[in-house]
């Protein structure tokens, strides 16, 4: 079987999720103005973006 | 020239160009199944990250989702912004290890790779024909959504705009298989862009006077569009958990994680794609909230694109017009050439021992095969159609723990069948009896149910692994 070790993409994997958990709750405690939810949404899309780069640039 | 003639011939040009691009993979294809199905991995990063744009992105970006961004506001954008989230984490942590194992074990779908996972042929031919049974309604729905298109803004009847469009996929797949997929997927993904960036402007300035008033109005006159909560939590849930694992479960945007050249252009597919979809998605979402303002009482709400081109000059609704085909399009072949892909690898190769030629013969028959049964389905009964698309998108969440179990090493070939046949029959009987225990959507407990199946049998069957290895040998 062809099996690769978690520890691998344990950490990214760990902060991936934080930030999509905060994608699911947090927007729901902002306000209704472009500077609430929808600005944050933004935010951390850029957020998941730039980190995935560091990580993907990081591997061999 | 009326507006409907513009429309032809535009698609008409349109059209030509894809089938000269077409005609030019096909010079450079080489022989075989590897080459055929997925380029033998020698796609440059930019057109693998077109590719990956738009397969993943389809009609429903600017039919369904502005529609969608019409009714419930910002919390449409989260939706998609985290299906965007969960897409880049999936394609960072999986995908240099899927291309790395693909390629040193020479797999060439998703479900082979499932199965030299876990060593089970039998896991790939059910994770082949569960997929085929789910995603054709999702094809269906794409022939189904440039027939109204057609209909609404050339005249030319249903029935032929869905024909239409099955030529066109036929003409784009067949030829050259995943190189003319990915080179005319280039030029569409880049059409469904610039369209859309234009749009928006012309939109912004024509309409509010620019992007300031834009913010100004909906903030003073549409404020609870700006609402998280206009969309109820439940709904937003069971939305957005099943497309959070899309790269994974559709074996369409999963195969593409095995066609860059190198792990260089597997970065700048991930990175690429990843811009693309934030750019695209933001277009799309502002598009809906200024919808509100400019017609403010529409009931059927995927009547707002339409609407929207009627009230632009030609050329750009021409454009936007052929970004819509083109997103339809480029999803539909890539659906089609990896269903035949993996009806080809992970059934007949497995059943019928035969060389490369007939595997490659029964593949390009098997294009046509599945372009016409989804063609087919798409003359149905169209309310039915769309309720079965929403479910494939949960049912196929079944596939997910199986992926991830690739990095457990408990992780087991029955435990795996087990939670794909178990969480798919539970979504499908949710889906016809109409009762989501709890009030959560099905897409939500295929996920529970399909994970906890895969924990607990593989815990078991490593328990019983362990006991029979250390009882003494009498």
């Amino acid at each position: 079987m062809i099996k690769i070790d978690f520890k691998v993409i344990k950490r990214p994997l760990l902060i991936f999720i934080i930030l999509i958990i905060l994608s699911l709750t947090v927007s729901y405690l902002l306000p209704a103005t472009f500077w609430g939810s929808y600005l944050f949404w933004i935010i951390l899309s850029v957020v998941v973006i730039l980190y995935g780069m560091v990580v993907i640039g990081g591997l061999k | 020239m009326t507006r409907s003639s513009v429309m032809l011939w535009g698609l008409f040009v349109w059209f030509v160009i894809g089938c000269v691009i077409s005609f030019s993979a096909k010079r450079k294809t080489g022989p075989g199944i590897a080459e055929y199905f997925i380029a033998n991995r020698t796609i440059g990063g930019f057109v693998a990250a077109m590719t990956y744009s738009a397969t993943t992105y389809s009609a429903f970006m600017m039919v369904g989702l502005v529609g969608m961004t019409y009714s419930f506001g910002v919390s449409t954008m989260g939706f998609e912004l985290s299906y965007l989230m969960g897409t880049i984490l999936l394609l960072v942590l999986f995908a240099p290890y899927f291309w790395s194992i693909s390629k040193k074990y020479n797999c060439i779908t998703p479900p082979e790779l499932l199965s030299k996972a876990y060593q089970s042929p039998l896991l790939g031919g059910i994770a082949t024909i569960y997929s085929m049974l789910m995603l054709i309604p999702y094809m269906s729905v794409q022939f189904t959504g440039i027939g109204y298109l057609l209909e609404t803004l050339t005249g030319i009847p249903y029935q032929i705009g869905a024909l239409v469009t099955l030529i066109i996929i036929l003409f784009f797949t067949l030829w050259a298989g995943m190189r003319s997929v990915a080179w005319t997927d280039t030029l569409q993904s880049l059409i469904m862009l610039i369209s859309s960036i234009f749009l928006l402007y012309y939109v912004m300035n024509h309409f509010f006077g620019g992007f300031g008033q834009y913010f100004q109005v909906i903030q003073n006159e549409h404020s609870d569009l700006l609402a998280a909560n206009k969309m109820p939590y439940q709904r937003f849930i069971g939305l957005t958990i099943p497309w959070l694992f899309f790269a994974l479960t559709n074996p369409q945007v999963a195969q593409r994680m095995f066609i860059s050249r190198d792990k260089k252009s597997l970065r700048v597919m991930i990175t690429g794609f990843a811009a693309f979809g934030l750019i695209y998605t933001l277009i799309v979402v502002n598009l809906g909230l200024a919808a509100r303002h400019i017609f403010p009482e529409v009931i059927n709400t995927d009547r707002i694109t339409p609407l929207i081109l009627e009230k632009i000059p030609v050329i750009l609704a021409l454009a936007v017009f052929l970004g819509i085909v083109a997103a339809s399009v480029s999803t539909l072949n890539s659906i089609i050439l990896t269903l035949s892909s993996m009806c080809t690898v992970d059934v007949y190769g497995r059943l019928f021992k035969v060389e490369e030629e007939k595997k490659l013969l029964f593949g390009k028959i098997m294009v046509p095969v599945i372009a016409l049964s989804a063609f087919f389905f798409s003359l149905g009964q169209f309310g039915i159609i769309v309720e079965l698309s929403v479910m494939s998108s949960a049912g196929l969440l079944s596939l997910a723990p199986s992926y991830f179990g690739i990095f457990w090493k408990k992780g087991d070939r029955i435990a795996s069948i087990s939670s794909i046949v178990m969480g798919g029959l539970a979504t499908i009987i949710m889906y016809f009896t109409g009762y989501f225990p709890l009030g959560i959507w099905p897409g939500v407990w295929c996920l529970i149910l399909s994970t906890a199946i895969f924990i607990v049998v593989s815990n078991i069957r490593f328990s019983k692994k362990a006991i029979t290895k250390n009882q003494p040998i009498a």
